[in-house]
């Protein structure tokens, strides 16, 4: 029966996206994972033009204001509006994780699929070294590529790219060498069908869902590791407004009892990274064949 | 002895493992786009300045020949020299390790036990309010970033109510550190009996090795929770109570082999601690290599950070190592 | 019938497994009784419902299936009126159970032989010590009657290092470690090659000779009903569509599922032919049909059978027919 199901992906995707919608409103929980989502999306584009104040401008005078009525979520130390910051914040860190992803999604696929549909020392060599770099713990080697290629929105996306993708590849490797040994493979194959076909008709689709799963996931740990690469000071430099580095710039004001500077980025990046994880696990919950959907 | 074979073998796999990481960090620093050299050297020096940087750190000469006496040097434990504190990386690295160490040790063990105890306790009533509960903490531990925790921890623990001491280190300043045997002060302190350092060393300890666990927890929870839902209803369970065992006997089986699999879990996580310590380690002004890394890191020292990152991958490697042997001794099927 | 006491009579046994989906009907009346050191056979189809009857009669249902309604009766005391412990206590001493599959059923991170223990020493009342060192000599010695050779070093091997046929010896060892009563054999030649098959079944009868215990085999493989079992009771949707002694279904079974069933099996004589043969498959136990459950394969069925649940009628000698159209001497359909 999975066969069957695998061979006649021929769903309706739209119905599919509508369907999804419709499970996740009914749960509470994934409810408000949504409304963080959408939330941050618009921010991207919106947060900015928001702000009530230019995020990166410093008002002399104004520093280290406590939260009041015209600074809600008071000033830094050098006189900048937190507010301000933490909504036009959203444009690159939710931007920076997007972008990242997709990039690693992007390269994962076509690389896991040529290494598990064609078997041989080469690819064989690749898979070694996928699950080498994956040994290594992410943060350690993001920091390090961002160290060596220097600090930057684009470079943090290369890193966090470069550091995600073996995920994808070992999952699309998985899935290519599952779905080759199926029947249905078999079958095209002798109906005559080249590579090129057996690769984007029967094993690409089957292998997407699971992967735009995962990916999801990921995004919430990419905002994580964009934010602490700027925490580090590897990252982007002030006075952007990025969640990692306004946290980090509050740090000392923490020991003086000022803590409103670091603790609204803050809360930012838990607040979208838990939209991103309630949606990521919503997906994975939403394809398991054994739950029900409605 | 079948073990001793399985560790031999499992030993022999570990050196063409080196040799790749070698050659990953060897080339990571290399191959990327833009020189290093460019990089040290800022964005106003001369193309001479340039080469004389490339010429004093071998980079004007062939990837291979680089690659061999990379790997000769290291043979002979050097890392190269760091720019920035002008010592050998490897007596900066082996200075500032136990630090690191036992400062992710300790976290890993607070990680294990709410995320086991925690994780068990929820897993055989997955419907009660504390299994919704667990569920929502591993959630949120795991959307929080570390970093920020550790700060909000001082504020609380520190600024606020002013029970946990100043984060400025292992040690207060005040008291000197004890003799070093393994350079771990609280190991150190009881080894020399030395009460005082053992007392500000572990109180030091507290904040961040709190931060970690209860973020590096939420995972471990979850992990477990999912694996004992399993075994729960595995088939083998089922039938030792159908055996007539009595419950306890069948929890303890379930327990067991639930706990197996997150083993090689709370391994994984052992070297995540690593790289997240890099972030604890400069809040808490720890001293570690992590902190040692970030500052690598912003004065662009780049043996300081190949150096590091080799650490990193060969500390993640050993502990897989351990991980696999203990997996051979702890569950059968893995010696087939 | 034999008015001696039944040591195990299950009656009216409705189990129900409330999913997501709906709620799936698997045990609907079920009724059967089992006499001291008889050995009956259960055959049915896969899908009838048959393991979760096994198990039943341990009292564990698992999740998410319901009793409903019905009750077991192990030496006259109802066992759905009895506490946990006292259920603990009886299960794999005095009503054992093996299982199908066994690999799977051997708990992969222990010994075979500290699982027997384990099996030995739960149901021993002696001191620990003494209590372990009695569980070592039961467990090679049993493991010796089950044929495994040098059971003294094969106490240490572990599930995966067992091959199928092994295991399921390991699995009948560990069902009668106690001296059972009782011994439910569910599909003791599930997943087995034809080969062990036989042995299996030949152990099993065997120990269940020597021992002296009450059997309950079940099975889809009436072949090995013929050769072992007194009294065969056919399975069908969760009920008991026919019962009576092995000779007389093989010679003249009424009912016509059992015809069905005894037609698929090629050496039971000439009178079953592939003409008896139903089409169809067992009923979707969340979807069962009104009336008599095999009425949408059935070639005789009427209004009556759509309509109506058929009745249990003896047709003599303790032959049991649930057919509407059984009546004394044989089933007759009419119009």
């Amino acid at each position: 029966m999975a066969d069957k199901i695998a061979a006649g992906t021929t769903r309706k995707k739209k119905n599919e996206l509508l369907s999804f919608l419709r499970y996740m409103l009914r749960r509470p929980g994934y409810t408000v994972g949504l409304i963080i989502v959408a939330t941050s999306i618009f921010l991207i584009f919106f947060g900015t033009a928001l702000a009530p104040y230019p995020p990166e401008m410093s008002f002399s005078g104004l520093e280290r204001q406590p939260p009041n009525a015209a600074h809600i979520f008071g000033t830094d130390s050098v006189g900048m509006d937190v507010f301000s910051r933490v909504l036009a914040g959203t444009k690159i860190d939710v931007t920076i994780a997007l972008v990242g992803t997709f990039l690693s999604v992007v390269i994962g696929i076509p690389l896991g699929l040529v290494i598990g549909y064609y078997k041989n020392f080469i690819s064989e060599l690749i898979a070694r070294a996928l699950d080498l770099i994956q040994s290594i713990p992410v943060f350690v080697l993001a920091m390090v590529l961002v160290a060596v290629r220097g600090g930057g929105i684009i470079n943090i996306i290369m890193a966090i790219a470069f550091v995600n993708a073996p995920i994808y590849a070992r999952m699309m490797r998985g899935q290519t060498l599952e779905q080759k040994g199926k029947s249905y493979v078999e079958a095209s194959r002798c109906a005559g069908n080249s590579d090129a076909v057996i690769i984007f008709k029967h094993i690409l689709p089957n292998g997407l869902t699971p992967i735009f799963a995962q990916a999801t996931v990921n995004l919430g740990m990419a905002i994580m590791l964009s934010a602490g690469i700027s925490f580090i000071g590897a990252g982007v430099k002030s006075p952007t407004a990025e969640w990692g580095l306004m946290v980090s710039m509050g740090t000392n004001e923490i020991i003086l009892g000022q803590w409103w500077t670091s603790f609204f980025p803050g809360v930012a990046i838990a607040i979208t990274v838990l939209g991103y994880s309630l949606l990521g696990d919503a997906l994975q919950h939403y394809l398991d064949p054994l739950e029900r959907k409605d | 002895m079948n073990l001793l074979k399985f560790i031999a073998k499992r030993v022999l796999i570990f050196i063409p493992q080196l040799f790749a990481v070698l050659l990953v960090t060897f080339l990571l620093i290399r191959l990327i786009p833009g020189s290093p050299a460019e990089a040290m050297a800022g964005s106003f020096a001369t193309d001479e300045v340039v080469a004389a940087i490339e010429e004093k750190m071998g980079l004007d000469k062939s990837l291979t020949t680089q690659f061999v006496m990379y790997v000769e040097d290291l043979f002979h434990g050097d890392m190269g020299t760091s720019w920035y504190t002008s010592n050998p990386v490897t007596k900066d690295i082996a200075q500032r390790f136990p630090a690191t160490l036992e400062l992710i040790t300790y976290s890993l063990l607070l990680a294990v036990i709410i995320g086991v105890f925690f994780g068990l306790a929820t897993s055989f009533r997955p419907n009660s309010i504390g299994a919704r509960l667990g569920k929502g903490y591993s959630l949120l531990a795991g959307a929080m970033p570390e970093f920020w925790i550790a700060l909000l921890l001082i504020f609380a623990f520190y600024v606020t109510w002013d029970i946990a001491p100043a984060p400025l280190g292992r040690i207060s300043l005040s008291i000197s550190p004890p003799k070093t045997i393994t350079g771990m002060y609280t190991i150190d302190a009881l080894l020399t009996g030395n009460m005082r350092a053992f007392k500000s060393a572990a109180s030091q300890l507290v904040l961040p090795v709190v931060t970690l666990g209860l973020c590096y927890s939420g995972p471990i929870m979850k992990m477990t929770r999912t694996i004992m839902s399993d075994v729960v209803n595995a088939n083998y369970v089922w039938y030792a109570r159908a055996c007539g065992l009595p419950t306890k006997k069948v929890n303890r089986y379930v327990i067991r082999n639930g706990l197996t699999p997150v083993v090689t879990f709370i391994g994984v996580q052992y070297g995540y601690l690593f790289g997240a310590a890099t972030l604890i380690e400069q809040i808490f002004g720890w001293g570690g290599i992590g902190q040692y890394a970030v500052s690598a890191v912003t004065n662009k020292d780049y043996a300081a950070i190949q150096g590091f990152m080799l650490v990193a991958a060969l500390f993640c490697m050993i502990i897989y190592l351990v991980v696999d042997i203990i997996y051979y001794i702890i569950d059968p099927r893995s010696r087939a | 019938m034999n008015n001696e006491k039944p040591i195990l009579n299950v009656e009216d046994l409705t189990v129900q497994f409330c999913t997501k989906k709906g709620t799936a009907k698997v045990l609907n009346g079920l009724s059967f009784s089992l006499r001291q050191g008889e050995k009956l056979g259960l055959v049915g189809e896969s899908g009838v419902g048959k393991s979760v009857a096994a198990w039943a009669c341990l009292k564990i249902i698992k999740p998410p299936g319901e009793i409903v309604s019905g009750k077991i009766e192990y030496k006259g005391e109802n066992l759905f009126e009895k506490s946990e412990n006292e259920l603990i206590s009886l299960r794999g001493n005095e009503i054992s159970l093996t299982v199908p599959r066994a690999h799977s059923q051997l708990n992969p991170l222990l010994t075979i032989g500290r699982q027997l223990m384990n099996a030995y020493i739960a149901h021993s009342d002696l001191p620990r010590r003494e209590a372990k060192k009695q569980a070592y000599e039961a467990s090679i010695n049993i493991l010796d009657k089950v044929g495994i050779p040098d059971p003294k070093n094969r106490m240490n091997a572990y599930p995966n290092e067992l091959s199928g046929g092994m295991a399921q010896r390991v699995v009948i060892a560990l069902a009668l470690i106690n001296k059972p009563t009782v011994l439910i054999a569910d599909d003791p030649t599930g997943g087995l090659d034809v080969t062990i098959q036989a042995q299996i079944i030949e152990l099993l009868n065997k120990m269940v000779e020597e021992m002296g215990t009450t059997a309950l085999i079940i099975t889809h493989h009436l072949g090995l009903v013929a050769q072992h079992c007194d009294h065969v009771a056919i399975m069908y949707a969760g009920q008991i569509v026919e019962s009576c002694d092995t000779e007389t279904l093989f010679a003249s079974a009424q009912h016509p599922y059992s015809k069905s069933m005894l037609s698929s099996v090629r050496d039971t004589g000439d009178q079953w032919g592939p003409e008896f043969i139903l089409p169809g498959r067992p009923p979707n136990p969340m979807e069962l049909p009104g009336g008599c459950y095999l009425n949408p394969r059935c070639p005789h069925a009427t209004e009556l059978c759509r309509s109506k649940e058929p009745p249990y009628v003896d047709i003599g000698g303790g032959h049991i027919v649930k057919c509407h159209f059984a009546k004394e001497g044989g089933v007759e359909y009419g119009k």
